[in-house]
């Protein structure tokens, strides 16, 4: 721990929680990452196979893959056979000593493995149990396999996202995962707020169908209102105009117009005083009104010079613009560094690693890395021990190929 | 009412001054207070909120789609923060809040005299959230934050589209509305944490920040490899076969994110024969041979049409779907059977929709409490509540501190509308 500085001041309100992490891929390990950087004790069950799919998908740090690695930090490692009765034995009284137990298997699996929620909050009263799935445990979908691009597909995202007549694009960074995640976090910390108030557990549920749902909220609500599908638009938005890419001399600038002042001082900008009273562009539902008319108008204008000349114009006048940035130029911005977005700490076996932090900075805090992700099945013998196991247990178990990463010592 | 019976309202008793605007701000209250808070939104008292002004709009056009689908289960005060009058308002609704939530560009909340040091020595123990565009320091702390911005900014928009084509932006703010949910991770977290101290805290979150924890993994890549991250179209530079290919009559989507899944894939469309092929066996087989995994499948899947493929995949238990359009899934039994949509009664509008928060707890369902407040719906209520007498109130909306709303005259509107005044 000594090893990662500027943890003991952060706010680790969770410090007393222990989460038993049966998730594996994107949406449970956000989940329970974001528990472990606010403090939880959370231990991650895996498969004594390969483990979590995700420490297989290239690019590799030494055998684990680098979206493992983005988002398992904090959490410590136990590899457990759970086809075989002591598998299945030995994780429940992990689920025994866990006040949070989250899981993302196929619906069905946790009956299977004898962990159902009903059992073990029968057990337990004061357990928090989480599911995260792809369409929801119960429904006529609930069955269906899930991923990320599936779900951006089935629930209408991709008919919204790309160019009206262009091919179907995925969002490339994971939203339905990650934002699961997210939902998931935020009712684990209202449930443990219940608990701490009237000792009652709960029974937590996030999907990444219900997530993405919520993310289009307001094309729903247009829909309800309207009755008008919402389109694909590229980059530009239904409800507000001039806020979109315009191609300028060398490239592209994003433009956003987020409101009528904004707009006047665009007008100026672009050396077009006389549009902004113009009846047909003067406020937002106007220019919303005659769309095509005045993209075309503002993107006549931008063409003409290149990016450069016109983010000095558009900053000094105080008109959101940006460029199209690429992540690597992101990531060399100051902000990143000052603000603590990057972390750094040590691997075993990358050596020096940076990690992106936590994103709710507190009282202006550090936020630090506590442990590195860990290596497949690296606590399995602390944690079966915590659990209760006798040393010759353990040895019996990995002996059998019950407990630990299979054909590592 | 039993407490189970209304539902999982963790945050009841806790009191949230809203000073947010638009949708991220918006969204972290809405979420607070679907768990139970008492969410008091302060809006101008001109046109308020401006996504009120937002097309499309329900019924008389008077509050848009953006504005009703995150400001349930809050009441609206219009105060005029630029009169003393109206930040004393404010500063005395701040005397019974646990939480205090502010989303103006850099300066502006100190200018009104609400800045946390502000409002921690009036309120000690308040737990202050700031949602801003980059953060309330460091370099590039002074520029707007508009979704769209930092999608460009951030490099997002640099990953999201075709090899060599337009920008294209996520068109749901998701950095908007997940920066809200950060705000409500902290916020929970800080107030779990007050309950044991009685600390509160300085909350901050940015859209850049939010952009960043989504790239989280997309970095890690940048930092291991050296290569930046490229548009990939609807594919995944980590998965393949993972991406839309082009079926008989429309495109289709197929999600292999497994060796296990890659051979039911190959046994379910006819590519037995390659299921332990050196070169497709396992992911990062066919991450190397990337284009020829895509071609080998896209082959097969250009022979059938996408309900066929649906059908057959789906029995494969291989991850698939169709492109669907926004309204076709609102429609789905699905939808309804998990709750996710609910139906309210609005005073002007009637009949509404509205999406629900994302969590089910206890199976239980989830409701609208109070619709979207019309603007100063509830200034006359909470400024009695806050001890201040009716002859104050009247004195203050004649001189237009604050605005309330009022119920329309008989015949003048839809029956129990409520009209700005």
């Amino acid at each position: 721990m000594a090893a990662n500085p500027g943890v003991s001041a952060s706010m680790m309100p969770l410090d007393d929680i222990v989460v038993l992490d049966l998730t594996k891929m994107m949406a449970g390990p956000i989940c329970t990452q974001y528990l472990a950087d606010l403090g939880a004790e959370v231990i991650k069950v895996e498969d004594t196979g390969i483990g979590d799919d995700m420490r297989n998908m290239p690019p590799f740090v030494g055998d684990d893959g680098a979206m493992f690695v983005a988002v398992n930090r904090n959490k410590r490692s136990i590899a457990l056979d759970l086809k075989t009765p002591e598998g299945q034995a030995a994780v429940r009284a992990l689920a025994r000593r866990a006040d949070v137990l989250v899981e993302s298997y196929a619906t069905g699996v946790t009956d299977r493995l004898g962990i159902p929620p009903g059992l073990l909050r029968a057990e337990d009263p004061r357990l928090i149990y989480c599911s995260i799935s792809g369409f929801g445990r119960t429904g006529p979908l609930a069955k269906r396999p899930a991923y990320e691009l599936i779900l951006q597909a089935f629930t209408g995202i991709m008919s919204v996202t790309g160019e009206a007549d262009g091919p179907p694009l995925r969002i490339a960074f994971s939203p339905l995962d990650q934002t699961t995640g997210i939902h998931a976090a935020t009712g684990i910390l209202a449930a443990i707020r219940r608990r701490d108030r009237t000792g009652e557990g709960a029974y937590v549920e996030a999907s990444l169908l219900d997530t993405a749902t919520a993310f289009l909220a307001w094309h729903a609500q247009s829909w309800w209102e309207t009755g008008e599908l919402p389109r694909r638009m590229g980059s530009a938005h239904g409800s507000l105009c001039p806020y979109q890419a315009f191609r300028v001399a060398d490239g592209y600038i994003l433009i956003a117009v987020g409101s009528d002042r904004l707009w006047g001082a665009l007008c100026d900008a672009l050396g077009m005083p006389g549009m902004r009273d113009d009846p047909r562009f003067r406020t937002n539902a106007d220019r919303v009104r005659h769309f095509a008319e005045t993209v075309a108008l503002v993107q006549q204008a931008v063409v003409r010079h290149p990016l450069a000349h016109w983010l000095a114009l558009f900053e000094a006048a105080g008109i959101p613009a940006a460029p199209v940035n690429t992540i690597d130029r992101l990531l060399s911005e100051p902000q990143l560094e000052q603000s603590g977005m990057i972390m750094h700490y040590q691997h075993p076996v990358g050596g020096a690693m940076r990690a992106i932090a936590y994103p709710v900075a507190i009282d202006g805090l550090p936020r630090a890395v506590r442990r590195p992700p860990p290596l497949h099945g690296e606590h399995t013998d602390e944690i079966l021990a915590e659990a209760g196991y006798a040393a010759d247990d353990i040895a019996r178990l990995r002996g059998a190929g019950i407990a630990g990463r299979r054909g590592r010592p | 009412m039993s407490a189970k019976a209304e539902g999982f309202l963790p945050l009841r008793g806790v009191r949230v001054l809203d000073l947010g605007k638009v949708l991220a701000g918006p969204t972290c209250s809405q979420c607070l207070a679907d768990l139970g808070a008492d969410v008091i939104k302060v809006e101008p008292t001109g046109t308020g909120d401006d996504t009120r002004g937002w097309p499309p709009f329900a019924g008389d056009g008077r509050d848009g789609a953006i504005f009703l689908s995150v400001n349930r289960n809050k009441r609206s005060v219009a105060v005029d923060l630029k009169t003393p009058e109206g930040r004393e308002i404010v500063g005395r609704l701040l005397d019974t809040a646990d939480i205090f939530l502010e989303s103006y560009r850099e300066g502006t909340i100190d200018r009104l005299g609400f800045g946390y040091e502000q409002v921690r020595a009036r309120r000690p123990g308040i737990i202050y959230v700031s949602i801003s565009g980059y953060g309330r320091t460091g370099p590039l702390s002074d520029l707007p934050g508009y979704d769209m911005m930092l999608q460009a900014a951030s490099g997002i928009m640099g990953i999201t589209g075709e090899k060599g084509g337009m920008p294209v932006r996520s068109p749901f703010s998701p950095l908007d509305q997940t920066t809200g949910l950060w705000a409500v991770i902290g916020i929970l977290a800080a107030l779990r944490e007050r309950d044991r101290t009685g600390e509160g805290r300085f909350l901050e979150v940015s859209l850049f920040d939010t952009a960043m924890a989504f790239l989280a993994y997309s970095a890690q890549t940048w930092w291991l490899t050296g290569e930046p991250p490229r548009k990939a179209g609807s594919g995944h530079e980590s998965l393949c076969p993972y991406q839309a290919f082009q079926a008989a009559d429309d495109y289709i989507m197929l999600g292999v994110g497994s060796d296990r899944l890659w051979q039911r894939l190959c046994a379910a469309a006819g590519l037995d024969a390659y299921a332990d092929d050196p070169r497709y066996r396992t992911n990062a087989d066919r991450v190397r041979n990337f284009e020829a995994t895509v071609a080998l499948v896209g082959d097969r899947l250009r022979r059938k049409t996408v309900a066929e493929w649906v059908a057959i995949l789906t029995a494969a238990g291989v991850p698939n779907a169709p492109i669907n359009p926004v309204e076709t899934v609102l429609a789905f039994p699905h939808v309804a059977d998990r709750g996710i949509v609910q139906s309210y009664q609005h005073p002007r509008y009637g009949a509404l929709n509205s999406i629900s928060i994302p969590l089910r707890t206890d199976g239980q369902d989830r409701r609208v409490r109070m619709p979207p407040p019309m603007l100063g719906e509830h200034t006359q209520d909470v400024l009695l509540e806050a001890g201040f007498t009716s002859e104050q109130i009247d004195d203050w909306v004649e001189r237009r501190v604050v605005a309330v709303g009022k119920q329309v005259p008989a015949g003048s509107g839809p029956p129990g509308s409520v009209e700005q005044g």
